[in-house]
């Protein structure tokens, strides 16, 4: 999450200067860390309980990639449908509400594609986090 | 079979890209979470030091009038003539009134970056002479000074100014750019505060709901 986030703030940062010529706006990194952070922690634990479920019965290395192959798709294809819907902002030609769209569309493709799918299957299986 | 509703077999699971990508990282987890760290601490980086504005008119449509009638007005007279600074002093000296004055006049205008100063003692680049307090005066108890800078007011040039001026403890500063700063001051504290209870809320929720809390 807090990839995605900083990630976005500072994509958003060459987005908005040498794209739309314009400073991001002081209120932008803390909307996205707020609504994030929150969408993130719900997104992995949906994660997580799926593969505790799988660790029930499956070594921890195939719970976890049985849990991420279970839930892997769902949780991109909510991150996408998210971001196609908060990133109808940046439709809108005000600074603030565009930013803040354009963000939303690349933290939630980062965050739910890159971040789930790829970071959260290492670092289950090192915390060993919902698997025994 | 209704969507959603059929099932998973091994065979099927084992051929989709997710269980392919996780089992890469699974297999490779310390060169994933190595390389997530870097690329996070860059990010972390970026997301303090990015800098960001507090101008919310910034990328309005060019066709708007206001926007328009703003662009006009900065062009021809510079963007301080809309959103100067406002500076107020404290007349603790009846007596010697219109030495203070006169000396924070000249204090305003000697600064770098002031096109202009309007106010007791100061028109435009010039101190003058006035014997009675004008009409800048405040029920004899405060005199201000309207300072017009050479910077757009939300800019860091325009920021330092403010700053150099806000130095002064005998002057109240007002104005957008005045604003901005304290602003700036109390987002900073603000966030902080804000960022480590989410994450620590988040972390306490989590922690319980893993069934390593108390609450079971």
């Amino acid at each position: 999450m807090l990839f995605s986030v900083s990630w976005t703030t500072a994509l958003l940062y060459f987005i908005s200067k040498y794209i739309l010529h314009e400073a991001p706006i002081y209120l932008i990194p803390i909307i996205l860390f707020i609504i994030l952070f929150s969408l993130g922690s719900d997104y992995t634990v949906f994660i997580i309980s799926r593969i505790r479920e799988e660790s029930a019965s499956n070594e921890r290395d195939t719970a976890i990639k049985n849990g991420i192959a279970s839930s892997g798709k769902v949780v991109s294809a909510l991150g996408i449908i998210l971001a196609v819907s908060l990133g109808s902002l940046s439709l809108i030609p005000v600074a603030f509400l565009e930013q803040l769209g354009i963000a939303f569309i690349v933290s939630l493709l980062l965050f739910s594609n890159f971040s789930n799918n790829i970071f959260t299957p290492a670092m289950a299986y090192k915390s060993k986090m919902g698997v025994k | 079979m209704k969507i959603g509703m059929r099932p998973i077999n091994t065979e099927t699971r084992a051929k989709s890209k997710f269980y392919r990508i996780a089992d890469v990282s699974v297999k490779r987890k310390f060169m994933v979470i190595v390389i997530v760290l870097l690329l996070g601490s860059l990010g972390v980086y970026s997301f303090f030091a990015v800098p960001t504005t507090y101008n919310f008119n910034t990328g309005l449509p060019q066709d708007l009038e206001t926007v328009k009638g703003l662009d006009t007005i900065d062009n021809s007279f510079g963007a301080s003539e809309l959103y100067p600074v406002y500076v107020i002093t404290e007349i603790n000296d009846v007596n010697n009134v219109n030495t203070t004055l006169h000396k924070d006049a000249e204090y305003l205008i000697a600064l770098n970056g002031v096109k202009g100063v309007s106010g007791q003692d100061a028109n435009g680049k010039n101190v003058t002479n006035v014997s009675d307090l004008s009409q800048y005066s405040i029920e004899n108890k405060y005199a201000y000074y309207i300072v017009y800078i050479k910077y757009s007011p939300y800019t860091n040039h325009a920021i330092n100014l403010v700053k150099k001026i806000r130095g002064n403890s005998e002057f109240i500063v007002e104005g957008i750019t005045s604003t901005v700063i304290d602003e700036k001051k109390q987002n900073n504290a603000i966030y902080e505060e804000l960022e480590l209870l989410i994450a620590t809320v988040i972390a306490v929720i989590i922690r319980i709901l893993s069934g390593h809390g108390s609450i079971h």
